[in-house]
């Protein structure tokens, strides 16, 4: 299992395109699902990045981190759907089916958290994913979106907020 | 639950929602085939160079009243020439059109599967009035900007696909291919590139739109791209003037490209350009004077800011003597003597001091703010979705 874009990253500067996207497109789209919250768009932004990664691959892959490089383009290729559509509102994330059998309460609690997730504007959103599954801290999340450090953390501390608040009620509910 | 468990109950649901991604989907070999295609477009584009200089030269001949022979076997008989003029602008790309034609979508790529025109008929006037019904027998400019959430598949299918009611033009319209296609009953659709924009001209009258593309050049009256991070210098420079010397105001729009390269950071790219006159100028530094500061319309509301408009003053020998910037977002209003996109002192925007710039393609190209009562919508195209 490759848990996160930033695990097991192989060496790019010698490396071939079509080795390099082989070795990392499962975990492209398992970041670019978390990002876009469906699988089908996860597909579209995931092929954009690797079109464009392609056409330049003799830069990108002399970048310092070509996958960060990926990746920032995987969210740019998600927002930038949206902002060109005029949209302003996050795309609803599609109910997906879990096959695992794990206790209830801890699958109660992930489907807290996606649904947290799926509600958050969609750099927000980005700002979770790189900071709790690709586990990158705040300066590496800043350099890599665009925007500041305290925006990152800001984003993280609410998307917590609303995590708790989502137990919370949850907890009400069932009680 | 402390904020160390929360976040590994982030962590852990994350993960588990990740397991259930298929991975096995063909990405890279989409992502090469697409490649492909994209190379084979920039060929196409050393021979569109080609044919705009054709063009060019036939539309010397054109201004002449020489007969075309290149048109000599196309169907459709030559209206009167038009005999006033617009000129749009799209990036760094500008193109005489008809001065009563509206204003409409053209083809926009939609994610990577689909291409969407949304819509591809006039929907407002040439004054930039809404109109109240779209009205598809108006010749118009379209752009890839969504003027409503209600949008066509293109290429066009079912009762859209058949030969238009009315010419266009489409700026910017990446997803249609490089050269000409019989939309039937004389009916054709040119398509160019020029300065790195597509440009496409659809008429039943070849003199027409051989006039239309020979017009076709690069763009001079605002910058072509603006560097959204810059926060400072990101314009020329000027020698500030006394505003009761302006004679006329040159409005410029801006909507942000994602930068594919991580050190360039976002451009905003130019979506529209117009001159307003003295009057109009006058009014706008009167509904300034009365401006109040800008306020937050949607504190509680992530965004990202994506649009602005730049309205540059000038005396009457076309010198800037003043550079404000409108700021388009939750944050709306105006930065005086601004020189990037990025400042934040804002004057509110306010319907008046919109209404003297928010003309002509301003209502079809620029969403507006965001946030608010929805003051200035016939000012500008409003949420989309």
């Amino acid at each position: 299992m490759d848990v996160g874009v930033t695990e097991s990253r192989p060496d790019a500067t010698g490396l071939s395109f079509d080795d390099w996207a082989e070795a990392r497109v499962a975990a492209l789209l398992r970041f670019g699902y978390l990002v876009t919250g469906s699988q089908h768009a996860a597909e579209d932004a995931v092929q954009s990045a690797l079109t464009r990664a392609c056409e330049k691959w003799s830069r990108v892959r002399q970048a310092d981190d070509p996958d960060a490089y990926v990746r920032r383009m995987v969210v740019n290729a998600h927002v930038s759907g949206w902002r060109k559509s005029g949209r302003r509102e996050s795309p609803v994330a599609e109910v997906r089916e879990t096959s695992h059998a794990d206790p209830v309460d801890r699958v109660v609690e992930a489907d807290a958290v996606w649904r947290v997730c799926t509600g958050l504007p969609a750099q927000q959103r980005a700002v979770v994913v790189l900071r709790f599954y690709e586990d990158l801290d705040y300066d590496e999340i800043a350099a890599l979106l665009g925007i500041s450090p305290v925006s990152a953390r800001t984003y993280v501390h609410r998307a917590l907020t609303s995590l708790r608040a989502e137990l919370t009620t949850q907890e009400d509910g069932d009680g | 639950m402390d904020e160390r468990e929360l976040e590994q109950l982030m962590r852990e649901g994350l993960q588990r929602r990740a397991e259930d991604v298929d991975t096995s989907v063909p990405v890279v070999d989409r992502a090469r085939a697409a490649r492909r295609r994209r190379r084979g477009g920039r060929a196409a584009i050393v021979l569109a160079a080609a044919s705009v200089i054709a063009v060019a030269a036939t539309g010397v001949v054109l201004a002449g009243n020489e007969p075309n022979e290149g048109s000599s076997d196309r169907v459709g008989e030559p209206g009167p020439m038009p005999t006033e003029w617009r000129t749009e602008y799209w990036h760094d790309m500008k193109v005489d059109v008809p001065a009563d034609w509206g204003y409409g979508g053209a083809p926009m790529d939609f994610g990577v599967r689909d291409t969407v025109a949304c819509y591809a008929t006039a929907m407002v006037s040439a004054e930039g009035k809404r109109l109240k019904r779209h009205d598809p027998s108006l010749p118009y400019v379209g752009r890839p900007i969504a003027l409503t959430d209600v949008c066509q598949k293109y290429p066009f299918i079912g009762p859209d696909a058949g030969p238009p009611e009315a010419p266009y033009v489409w700026l910017g319209a990446a997803a249609v291919g490089l050269g000409t296609e019989n939309l039937g009953d004389g009916w054709e659709q040119e398509t160019i590139e020029v300065n790195g924009s597509r440009l496409t001209v659809a008429t039943d009258d070849p003199a027409l739109r051989e006039r239309i593309l020979a017009s076709a050049e690069g763009g001079e009256t605002c910058m072509s791209d603006v560097d959204t991070q810059a926060e400072s210098d990101a314009f020329p420079r000027y020698v500030r003037g006394n505003p009761d010397d302006v004679a006329s105001m040159t409005v410029c729009a801006y909507q942000a490209e994602e930068g594919e390269d991580v050190t360039s950071g976002q451009t905003a790219e130019l979506t529209y350009a117009t001159t307003v006159d003295k009057v109009a100028a006058r009014e706008y530094l009167e509904a300034m004077a009365l401006g109040e500061p800008g306020r937050d319309l949607c504190p509680t509301a992530n965004y990202d800011q994506f649009e602005w408009v730049v309205l540059d003053l000038n005396d009457a020998d076309g010198r800037t003597i003043r550079r404000d910037v409108v700021h388009l977002a939750c944050v709306a209003g105006i930065d005086v003597h601004g020189s990037s996109l990025t400042s934040s002192n804002l004057v509110r925007l306010t319907p008046d001091i919109a209404r003297p710039w928010a003309v002509g393609g301003i209502p079809a190209v620029v969403y507006g703010p965001t946030g608010g009562k929805g003051a200035m919508l016939e000012s500008f195209i409003g949420p989309q979705g």
